[in-house]
This record gives C-alpha cells, sequence and structure tokens, in this order.
C-alpha cells in the first residue's frame, strides 16, 4: 500500500500532465522526417490512429455509446485504408516517374502523416463533441464532422506533399514535374478513398444508413 | 508592474514568460480573474438591455462561455501548434490562451461602461446588439494580437493562426449560442438563463437566416 504522508510531494503519475513527457511523445509522433524502421513507423502510425479514434468517439457521442465505439472505428479506418491501399499504389507511380524515395521513406511520410492527422483529430475531438451535441440536426452536426475530418487530412497530406516535395528538389524539371502530378493525384485520390469510407462507416455524417 | 498591466502593455514579455513556463500558476490565476471579471462586467452591461435577473444571468454567460471555450479549444491549440512546429508544453499553450482571453475580457471591462450608456440613453435592440458584437470583435483583435505575437516568426505562422480563429470563431460562436439569450428581445414577456427551441445549425444556421432575410425580397403588403 502506498501511503503519501504531508510534505512529501505525491508521486507524479506520467501522462498527458506530465509537460515533458506530453511534449516527448508529440515529437514523437509527429517526428522529424528521420529515417527509422519498418516497426518504428507501424508504431507511429498506429499511435496516429488510436488518436484519430478520440474524434470518432466524440462524434458518435451524439448517438450514444454504441455509435461511439462504431465510430472510435469508423474514423481511423479511413485513415488506414489510405495508408494500406492507397500508399503502395502510390509507391509504384512514385518510382515510375523516377522519385528517389525508397519503400521505407514512403512508409515513414505516410505514418508521419497518418500521426498528425490523428493528433489534430484527437485534439480536435472535445471540439467536435460540443459541436455535434449541441446542434439539433443531423446535417449541422455532419457538417461539424466533415469539416474536422477535411482539416485533418489536409493538413496530414499536407505534410506528406511538403516532405516528397523536398526529396524532389535535386531532380531534373521533368521528373519534379512527373513526381508533383503523381503527388497531386494521390492526394486527391486519398482524400476520396477516405471520404468514401468515413461515409461508409461513420453514421454521423449520414452515409451507411 | 503587475501582470495585468504587463499583459496590457508589453503582452511580448507576458508570452516569454509563458514560453520558460515561469510562474504559470500566478499568471493563471490572474488571467482567469480578469476573464471572469470582464465577461461578468460585460454580461452586466449587456443585460441591463432587460434589467433584473438578466444582468445576473448575462454577467454569469458570458465568462462561462469563455472559459467553456478555452477549455474545449486547448487540446486543438495544442495539436495544431505541434503540427505547425510549435510544440510548446500544454501548459504553455493554455497559458497562452488564458493570456489572450484575459487581453480581451479587459478590452471588455473597457467597453462596459460606454455600452451601458448606450443603454441607458434608449438605444434600440438592434444597435445594442450591433454595438455588444463590435465590441467583442475589438476584444477579439486584441487577443488575436497576442496569438499571433506568440506564433513567432517561424514558418507556418499564418496557417497555424488561420487554423486558431477558425477555431475559436466556430467554438467560441457555438457555445455563445447555447448559452444565449444575453440580451434578450425586447417583445419576449419573460427571459429564460438559456432558450431550448429546435432551430437548427447553431450559430452559423442563425447568421445564414438573419442574412437571407435582410437580403430576401421584402414581405408583400
Amino acid at each position: 500500500m502506498h501511503v503519501t504522508t504531508i510534505g512529501t510531494p505525491a508521486p507524479t503519475v506520467p501522462g498527458w500532465s506530465s509537460d515533458g513527457l506530453e511534449l516527448a511523445r508529440a515529437a514523437r509522433l509527429l517526428g522529424k522526417g528521420e529515417r527509422t524502421s519498418w516497426a518504428a513507423e507501424a508504431r507511429r502510425c498506429g499511435g496516429g490512429l488510436a488518436l484519430s479514434a478520440i474524434y470518432g468517439a466524440a462524434l458518435g457521442a451524439r448517438h450514444g455509446t454504441a455509435a461511439m465505439l462504431l465510430q472510435a472505428l469508423g474514423v481511423p479506418l479511413g485513415l488506414l485504408s489510405v495508408a494500406l491501399l492507397a500508399a503502395p499504389a502510390f509507391y509504384i507511380l512514385l518510382a515510375h516517374v523516377g522519385h528517389p524515395i525508397d519503400g521505407l521513406g514512403l512508409g515513414g511520410a505516410v505514418a508521419r502523416a497518418t500521426a498528425t492527422s490523428g493528433l489534430v483529430l484527437a485534439g480536435l475531438a472535445p471540439a467536435a463533441a460540443l459541436l455535434t451535441m449541441s446542434t439539433e440536426g443531423t446535417a449541422s452536426a455532419a457538417l461539424y464532422g466533415v469539416a474536422g475530418l477535411a482539416a485533418a487530412g489536409g493538413l496530414g497530406l499536407g505534410r506528406l506533399r511538403r516532405e516528397l516535395r523536398e526529396q524532389l528538389d535535386a531532380a531534373q524539371p521533368g521528373q519534379r514535374r512527373a513526381g508533383g502530378l503523381v503527388i497531386f493525384a494521390f492526394g486527391c485520390f486519398a482524400a476520396l478513398l477516405a471520404a468514401r469510407v468515413w461515409w461508409l462507416v461513420v453514421p454521423t455524417l449520414g452515409g451507411g444508413q | 508592474m503587475n501582470t495585468l498591466e504587463q499583459l496590457l502593455r508589453h503582452p511580448e514579455q507576458v508570452i516569454a514568460r509563458c514560453r520558460q513556463g515561469r510562474e504559470l500558476e500566478s499568471f493563471g490565476r490572474a488571467a482567469l480573474g480578469a476573464i471572469v471579471a470582464g465577461g461578468a462586467a460585460f454580461g452586466a452591461a449587456v443585460g441591463a438591455f432587460r434589467g433584473g435577473r438578466q444582468i445576473l444571468f448575462a454577467a454569469t454567460k458570458i465568462p462561462l462561455a469563455t472559459v467553456v471555450t478555452l477549455g474545449v479549444c486547448a487540446p486543438a491549440l495544442y495539436a495544431l501548434g505541434s503540427v505547425f512546429g510549435r510544440r510548446w508544453p500544454l501548459r504553455t499553450v493554455v497559458a497562452i490562451a488564458l493570456g489572450a482571453a484575459a487581453r480581451s475580457a479587459l478590452v471588455l471591462l473597457a467597453l462596459a461602461p460606454v455600452l451601458w450608456l448606450a443603454i441607458d440613453l434608449g438605444t434600440p435592440y438592434p444597435l445594442v446588439k450591433l454595438l455588444a458584437t463590435l465590441a467583442y470583435a475589438l476584444g477579439g483583435l486584441s487577443a488575436l494580437s497576442v496569438a499571433v505575437r506568440a506564433l513567432g516568426d517561424e514558418p507556418g505562422r499564418r496557417g497555424c493562426a488561420t487554423a486558431f480563429v477558425a477555431l475559436f470563431l466556430l467554438v467560441g460562436g457555438q457555445t455563445g449560442w447555447v448559452l444565449r439569450p444575453y440580451l434578450g428581445r425586447p417583445e419576449d414577456p419573460t427571459v429564460p438563463f438559456i432558450v431550448r427551441t429546435a432551430e437548427d445549425g447553431g450559430l452559423p444556421a442563425a447568421l445564414w437566416r438573419s442574412t437571407a432575410a435582410l437580403l430576401g425580397p421584402p414581405a408583400g403588403p
């Protein structure tokens, strides 16, 4: 049994309230474009997906516990579908136009983008809960939900685009153009794919009903 | 120079203190006190339009709306700041947000007597609404200047500031909408603490409906 005596500082619990740890976690999750390993990138991606689940639960709070659980799975599923379905196709196209990135490099960039989206979604979760629960109409609640997903998805894609464009700086002009086109096409495809998945599995958005 | 005077005259010193994590508890207490006092005074002035218990209701709801908005936005500010390269501890983010809100509340405190006088002189309801909105906008601009300075000159400043403003407008607007009314329409016989209606869409939809009504064709004879 642990006894805290008067005058003795209570033991600190590592977590969100512990500044150093919290900061280190955010920094580690977002990374700086460093090269790690597949396992490390998978953990980073998992961290981003877990964070995005908080947003899903917040959206579902309007409809009760079952919807919270369902949407806590649905929101990460949209991000996961991009990472698993779109990223491999993206790699093939990037390799085709001579982009210098390798598989692990792209995997890392996608994981960092997922972590970025996940962190933003987790941050927006309280706001999403307030906005969707205090709005009477389903269309307005859906609009708020979509706005958060679009903002977080856009920031994640923006980060991915920035990282990949930086690697094209030293390439030939033709390669830069082709690479830029592939990156743009991937962005459009990823946005459509995620939107489709969210429409199907996140009832607050109006789909899947 | 005390903390609140420093916040008004030299916000950059307060920002530096927040970023260094120095004496954040005492700063937080002072900022929260300013938010409550400034919001309550402004709310009391707004409530003076109807008088009676509406003074107390509005004086309670305006600081409450500010504190709830800050609480709801803090995690998002932390996340957005991290994504835009401002990897500050949550304590720093909360302290800067409190500082910005306190500066805005001090502006509202200064404008409360002006609004009260306007009401006392018999200013009509639509104009009082407009004056209160203008006062809030001035307070918001004062808070924004703190937030923009805190973001520094590093890349991503514009995007981060835009995200912060959009978030505050949306969440603050909705919180304010949920806690309405503040003035109370003159034609209503009584004014409740919080209106419970089935109006859809919150503040954005209400603004849209008002705009449509203003721009729409005039009603027939």
